[in-house]
């Protein structure tokens, strides 16, 4: 069931329109076309749910990707899973992981059968990122895949990092060794338990949306890069406690074979919801910039 | 559900109706209007299963987001007090063109309670006001957590991922000092939830009309007040259920 209503102007030369579709349940979208002008074979960007947050994105992200997408001639897509947002709950009982693949794929169905278009790049962030990443190993039709934020695991340099700079303050030094401190209890807790129950695999402790182990994450990469799919990967200050330094993830991740496919940008400063202004428009210029060389784009590109 | 835009073409707002899907007196319709910032994320959730919980009682309900927030067309930097007001009334006659009805019930969320309030006053077919957890305009923050100053401090530029303007502000404080006790228009029925007491902005904007307003605390932790900067927020069932039987005898 397809269902618009609407057509309007809501940006100069731009056009949005509600879209009620979907198979299994009645998703609900906005299509966010370029000026007809311009409008050309360019893929289409398909925006996921961040987590529960509907489909304008944490401080309207979305709404504002969507709109710079298309002015740079990118028709773009921004909807809610069945269950979250604006759409009703799924009626075939599928479980959440699987049903979130079947929504996008008839999302990308419907986005061929209404614009024509034959290539897509999925943007999401935190739980959008590892679903972009998850449709994008199977789905030939996914050329590209931005993931904000995504499920990371720490490195060696992660722990210097992270533990360094305190190690170089006297009065923080003193507050770790004090008798009442926490760290030490938890680090005796820790070695006690390992000590009998052998090492503890490595976990993120947030988020776990359908992607958690170390190597089943590589696996999707490599997959993904292999047929063709080019990654763009942005971490921001707010994903600090996972990842720290702009080189994290080739390190984590040295054998993949094309690593030329992947970009990494890394926003300290920027919190995981992007809360400024400043913010927002940083990461929709690189990420518009990197979507108009996806087809070019041959260098591993760190910064 | 039915999401559409509505509006001028030059402004279009991104709405959803919900139409009367369980039994009821029908004629009946609802306009929710939002806050706003982040506490419009955290509330969302709330007030799509209210409109759910109200379209199964045979109401009409209609959701919209205001200009330069949510879905709606428009840069945050856009968005003025006025201009929601006014966009709350667009909402009420969408409504009352979709289901032909005569009146609306204005419900109001958060900084949306205000709008409401503003914009009923404004309506002879205000039929009732429902002011969830109205913002205390005097010591409450208005774009999100993060701003907890009082109005006569300035409202920053960017609060909770949202951007205030001059003409926010200047409103804001217009408010503030400016009492309304002669309001043209008061609804036959008006109902705070949430609060222990009526927030003393709100005494103002009602003024004589205070003694038809009922009030009902919730004893509910309010989603849209928590202190994380992520998610939608759980849902507020105590007072979703409060709001549900109270216009379960609306006329």
């Amino acid at each position: 069931m397809i269902r618009e209503e609407n057509a309007n102007q809501s940006f100069p030369r731009l056009s949005e329109r509600a879209i009620q579709y979907g198979l299994s349940s009645n998703l609900n979208g906005i299509l966010t076309r370029p000026p007809s002008k311009t409008e050309t074979n360019q893929p289409c960007l398909v925006i996921l749910n961040a987590g529960i947050l509907h489909k304008a994105g944490p401080n309207r992200l979305h709404v504002r990707l969507a709109r710079a997408a298309a002015q740079r001639g990118f028709p773009t897509f921004r909807f809610d899973f069945a269950g979250v947002g604006d759409s009703p709950p799924r009626g075939d009982g599928r479980p959440l992981a699987e049903g979130v693949l079947v929504d996008i794929a008839e999302t990308l169905d419907l986005l061929e059968a209404r614009l024509g278009a034959s290539r897509f790049i999925l943007a999401g962030l935190c739980s959008g990122a590892d679903n972009s990443l998850r449709a994008a190993r199977t789905d030939s039709r996914v050329v590209g895949a931005a993931l904000l934020d995504p499920t990371v695991h720490r490195t060696p340099r992660w722990y210097l990092n992270h533990y360094l700079p305190r190690l170089r303050s006297r009065e923080r030094v003193s507050q770790f060794f004090s008798l009442e401190n926490a760290n030490l209890k938890t680090i005796s807790k820790t070695l006690n338990r390992r000590f009998r129950e052998g090492p503890e695999k490595e976990r993120p402790e947030l988020f776990r949306t359908g992607l958690s182990d170390k190597q089943d994450i590589a696996q999707h990469i490599e997959d993904t890069l292999r047929r063709g799919c080019r990654l763009f990967y942005g971490f921001t200050g707010g994903w600090k406690e996972y990842y720290n330094y702009p080189e994290q993830l080739l390190e984590l991740y040295p054998n993949l074979s094309r690593p030329d496919r992947i970009h990494v940008r890394h926003y300290p400063e920027t919190s995981h919801t992007f809360k400024t202004d400043g913010d927002r428009n940083r990461l929709i210029k690189d990420l518009t910039d990197w979507m108009e060389l996806i087809q070019t784009t041959r260098k591993v590109n760190v910064s | 559900m039915n999401p559409f835009f509505m509006g001028s073409e030059h402004q279009p707002l991104y709405a959803l109706y919900h139409p009367p899907v369980g039994r009821g007196p029908g004629g009946r319709g609802a306009v929710l209007c939002n806050p706003l910032g982040s506490e419009s994320n955290r509330a969302h959730r709330s007030l799509r299963v209210l409109a759910d919980a109200l379209s199964r009682s045979g109401w009409h309900v209609l959701r919209f987001d205001y200009r330069g927030t949510g879905d709606s067309s428009g840069e945050d930097d856009s968005a003025t007090l006025n201009g929601w007001v006014e966009d709350i009334g667009v909402a009420a006659e969408e409504l009352k063109a979709i289901a032909d009805l005569k009146g609306v019930h204005l419900i109001g969320l958060r900084l949306g309670a205000f709008l409401a309030t503003a914009a009923g006053l404004r309506r002879p077919d205000t039929q009732g006001l429902i002011l969830w957890d109205p913002v205390d305009l005097h010591s409450e923050s208005i774009l999100g957590a993060q701003w907890c100053g009082h109005l006569d401090q300035p409202v920053p530029r960017e609060s909770g991922g949202a951007a205030s303007t001059a003409d926010f502000e200047k409103m804001l404080q217009e408010i503030h000092k400016q009492p309304n006790p002669n309001a043209p228009f008061w609804p036959h029925q008006a109902l705070v939830v949430g609060p222990k007491a009526i927030p003393d902005g709100f005494r103002r904007l009602v003024g004589e009309n205070l003694k038809r307003v009922t009030l009902k605390e919730i004893d509910e932790a309010p989603p849209w007040l928590e202190e994380s900067d992520f998610g939608a927020g759980p849902v507020a069932a105590r007072a979703i259920h409060t709001i549900s039987t109270w216009t379960g005898s609306a006329p």
